[in-house]
């Protein structure tokens, strides 16, 4: 087996790698955004009820 | 410990990781970068392994951190039983999605290793893989029970005692390569007789470790700070169902 095989493995394992822990971060921020706009307009929506 | 946990209550936390969550994205972002320009740049390629010696910086922080979060998810899950802590039921929970996708990191990227390595990408008699495979098992089944016992006090306590009773693992995934005859190496960092890797080939990996453990860290103060205001979301929406519901009793009266 040549090097240049090897790197194909090398680039596969950091492809996988960035995909899975790049899901992971996408999934934290999104849901960030998502339950702090959720969480904004529940309290303006209690704060104009008061 | 009475006082810390007074102390460890959501709006704290909300206040001290507002602080602190920059911080610690910026100590990843530098440290990963440092480690993987070394990984790339600086390593030579390993005399027997050539240049697939590169998987092991981000396969090996990949393994500590698929354990580290079951001991995060373990402490949690003793806050939980124990104190009844809510912070502690959080972090068991949020603990669960990362650590899996550190278990499936270290074995996909394990796989892609063995096979120039050994011939083969798997080997079910091997001790050390088979433990870590288990491991992710364990991850699948507690968050499973998080999906389908979400939000009761029952629940969090059926995952408590599932990581409880997984953590059982962990010794044996750590010793699997001493007690057993297998075709993953030994330990070659944390050795009582010191690492057996090369120190130009170490440092690089330690800083992708300690750059992996911020990440980890970064992401599971925001998945905790998440599950807060799911929660507080879940109070205000309660809230704002039972004054409609009054508002309608008012108004047939």
């Amino acid at each position: 087996m040549t090097e240049n095989e090897h790197w194909v493995y090398v680039a596969l394992a950091y492809g996988c790698a960035f995909a899975i822990v790049g899901l992971m971060v996408w999934r934290v921020v999104s849901e960030h955004w998502r339950l702090s706009a959720e969480l904004k307009r529940l309290q303006n929506v209690e704060g104009e009820r008061r | 410990m009475g006082n810390f946990l007074d102390q460890a209550n959501p709006t704290r936390f909300m206040a001290l990781t507002d602080r602190i969550l920059p911080w610690l994205a910026a100590a990843s972002a530098a440290l990963l970068g440092v480690g993987l320009y070394a990984a790339f740049f600086l390593v030579p390629p390993d005399y027997q392994q050539g240049e697939t010696v590169r998987i092991m910086y981000v396969h090996v922080p990949a393994a500590w951190l698929g354990m580290f979060a079951y001991v995060v998810m373990t402490s949690a899950s003793l806050g939980v039983l124990v104190w009844r802590h809510p912070l502690a039921d959080a972090a068991q929970k949020t603990a669960a999605p990362l650590g899996a996708g550190f278990t499936a990191v270290c074995l996909i990227t394990g796989a892609l290793w063995g096979k120039p390595m050994w011939g083969t990408y798997w080997q079910w008699g091997d001790a050390r893989l088979t433990s870590y495979l288990l491991l992710l098992l364990i991850y699948f089944g507690i968050i499973a029970v998080r999906l389908t016992m979400d939000e009761t006090p029952r629940g969090a306590r059926v995952a408590a005692i599932m990581t409880l009773v997984g953590a059982v693992d962990l010794p044996i995934i750590k010793f699997s390569v001493d007690w057993w005859h297998t075709l993953h190496q030994p330990a070659s960092v944390f050795r009582a007789d010191g690492p057996t890797i090369a120190p130009s080939m170490l440092w690089p990996l330690l800083v992708m470790a300690l750059g992996a453990t911020c990440l980890f860290l970064t992401l599971h103060v925001m998945a905790l700070r998440n599950e807060i205001l799911r929660r507080r979301i879940a109070r205000l929406t309660l809230r704002a169902v039972r004054g409609e519901e009054d508002a309608v009793l008012e108004a047939q009266l």
